[in-house]
């Protein structure tokens, strides 16, 4: 790994993503604390689409706005986020001029998901922290271990699809293709899970997205089975793969620099 | 005994653009130490594709690249060592300022090259920066300015400062003087001037004949991805066609009658081109300088002067009779 590499990459738009957290951090936290709330207000429904965008009263506009909000909200920075993390190491801008120092693709590849990975690391001990916070300025009951679970599980569901969206963009670098894949691919999973929650007979596209692997609630209240823990096996399992496969395309690339 | 060292030598190289059917083809050509080859050919002739495979960015389909004997794509950490490098459209990462960048580089480069060349050349951080420092002055670049802020002629002096910073034995440069004003331009070549005189290995690709003419020793001229000549300057002008210009008592005029006594028998293939009534450009042949000297002896001269033929002129006449034949062929 370099380290030079590394510090610049942290530096590179700091403002910018010090401020994306800014707003991700307590949307988030909101998200988590919303869903057991949520889970227990579709209890005995049928699982449609009114009541999951419906955060209130379902008769309530307002209620509905806010719950519209909340998730193409969610969307937004999610796509942001992914964005934000997967582009910009394979940004080929000044690819050329830092290979010309010498350093090698692989070690190059290395450091970029080191540092995707502290990103996000980072973004797990604040969420982490400032639910904890949450909790104990609002006096709710919670257990400390479910909770760490269910942002662990959250992070590394974010770590799969950003390290997916990093491939994708590896094997386009350079090209527009790259930009594209790596805002579609959080949309299209993302898409694939909303519409498996329209109706209980379109379940299954859960399993064909990362996003619906796990209930958040149901981990957040420990009612969850242990499938769970393989969910987050599944998770890191993609997170290597992905990036193993981009240092071998990226070592092997042809680079129009 | 320094000039015999190869530093680029580049054997049957093949890279084809499926999508474009476009590439290079055969490109065997070497450049050694101390030399400065310019690369000449339009946009798309397969210079910019030939010097990614240099760098190691692209791998040939066949052939070889080496720089210093190391091959280059396998080995390209190793050629980056010996090899400064301006891409012909620079670009740079968001949120830094130039000296941010630069210090960047230098950083790197030693944290890189610390490792791959332990004990030999070992680069001095405080070296690299004092000559990042004369560069910086010399180009008059405000490197503290954001680079997203800078105009196209800074940002092409901070590629200029990135690539010569760590004294490069190998230098290759794509359009490298893109962008600057005419004063830059001068000082940038004077500074390849140097260089040159240092013993550096120049590869430069350009648009520019001028600074090609004034710094290379050799040309190649390459045409939709292969090699249509390669020599030195002085020799591919010599066998151009010999241009002089004739003054004299109406002579234009006379050139411009069919009927004109000696001009109707003026061997076929010396072309005229009249410029004014008293004078006339005579372009012949490199085996017709003696007749065209017996052919105006007849004539009533009052001065006589060899036009200098420009390189720009040469790499014209190679396409001019590169798309003769082409046209031949077609009709």
């Amino acid at each position: 790994m370099s380290f030079p590499l590394l510090r610049k990459m942290f530096k590179q738009n700091a403002v910018l993503y010090w401020a994306f957290i800014g707003v991700i951090v307590p949307y988030f936290f909101l998200v988590i604390l919303m869903y057991p709330m949520i889970t227990e207000m579709l209890q005995g429904e049928d699982n449609i689409f009114g009541d999951l965008f419906n955060f209130g009263d379902i008769g309530s506009y307002t209620g509905a706005m806010v719950g519209e909000l909340l998730y193409t909200f969610g969307l937004i920075l999610f796509i942001m986020l992914v964005f934000k993390l997967a582009y910009k190491p394979i940004d080929v801008g000044s690819l050329s001029m830092t290979l010309m120092t010498g350093i090698s693709r692989t070690k190059y590849m290395i450091t970029a998901c080191v540092f995707l990975l502290m990103k996000l690391a980072i973004l797990f001990v604040l969420i982490f922290a400032t639910g904890i916070l949450s909790f104990l300025v609002m006096g709710e009951e919670f257990t400390f271990v479910n909770y760490l679970n269910v942002v662990a599980l959250t992070m590394l569901c974010l770590a799969a699809v950003v390290f997916i969206a990093l491939f994708l963009g590896i094997m386009f670098a350079g090209k527009k293709a790259a930009m594209a894949l790596i805002i579609a691919v959080p949309v299209v999973l993302y898409i694939l899970f909303m519409a498996s929650q329209l109706h209980t007979s379109l379940n299954f596209l859960r399993w064909l997205s990362v996003f619906g692997w796990f209930v958040p609630a149901e981990v957040a209240t420990g009612t969850a089975s242990l499938w769970w823990i393989a969910v987050m096996v599944g998770y890191v399992v993609i997170v290597a793969v992905s990036f193993v496969l981009s240092t071998i395309f990226f070592k092997k690339k042809d680079l129009s620099l | 005994m320094g000039i015999l060292i190869t530093m680029i030598e580049i054997k049957n190289l093949n890279y084809n653009y499926p999508s474009s059917g476009k590439g290079i083809f055969d490109i065997d050509f070497e450049v050694r130490k101390g030399q400065v080859v310019g690369f000449l050919g339009p946009n798309g002739a397969g210079k910019t594709t030939t010097i990614r495979c240099i760098l190691g960015f692209m791998k040939a389909q066949s052939g070889t690249v080496t720089v210093n004997g190391i091959d280059c794509f396998n080995n390209a950490p190793q050629v980056a060592k010996y090899v400064g490098y301006i891409a012909g459209e620079p670009s740079f990462p968001d949120g830094m300022s130039g000296i941010e960048f630069l210090r960047f580089l230098i950083d790197l480069r030693i944290s890189e090259q610390g490792e791959v060349k332990e004990g030999e050349n070992k680069l001095d951080k405080e070296i690299l920066t004092q000559r990042m420092n004369t560069l910086v002055q010399y180009f008059e670049l405000n490197a503290n300015t954001k680079i997203k802020r800078m105009s196209k002629g800074m940002k092409q002096k901070t590629a200029i400062v990135a690539a010569f910073m760590h004294d490069p034995e190998v230098i290759i440069l794509d359009e490298p003087t893109s962008g600057l004003d005419p004063l830059m331009q001068a000082k940038f070549i004077d500074m390849l001037q140097n260089e040159k005189k240092r013993g550096k290995t120049i590869l430069i690709s350009s648009h520019m004949f001028a600074e090609i003419e004034r710094t290379a020793d050799r040309v190649l001229i390459i045409r939709d991805g292969r090699i249509v000549a390669e020599d030195q300057v002085k020799n591919l002008k010599k066998a151009q066609r010999k241009s002089f210009y004739v003054t004299g008592d109406g002579i234009g005029e006379r050139a411009g009658n069919a009927k004109d006594e000696i001009f109707s028998k003026m061997p076929k293939d010396f072309v005229i081109n009249v410029l004014a009534e008293n004078e006339v450009e005579f372009s012949v042949q490199t085996n017709e300088v003696d007749s065209f000297v017996k052919f105006i002896s007849k004539l009533k001269v009052e001065d006589i002067s060899k036009k200098e033929i420009k390189l720009e002129e040469v790499f014209m006449q190679y396409y001019k009779q590169d798309q003769q034949v082409e046209q031949g062929g077609i009709s």
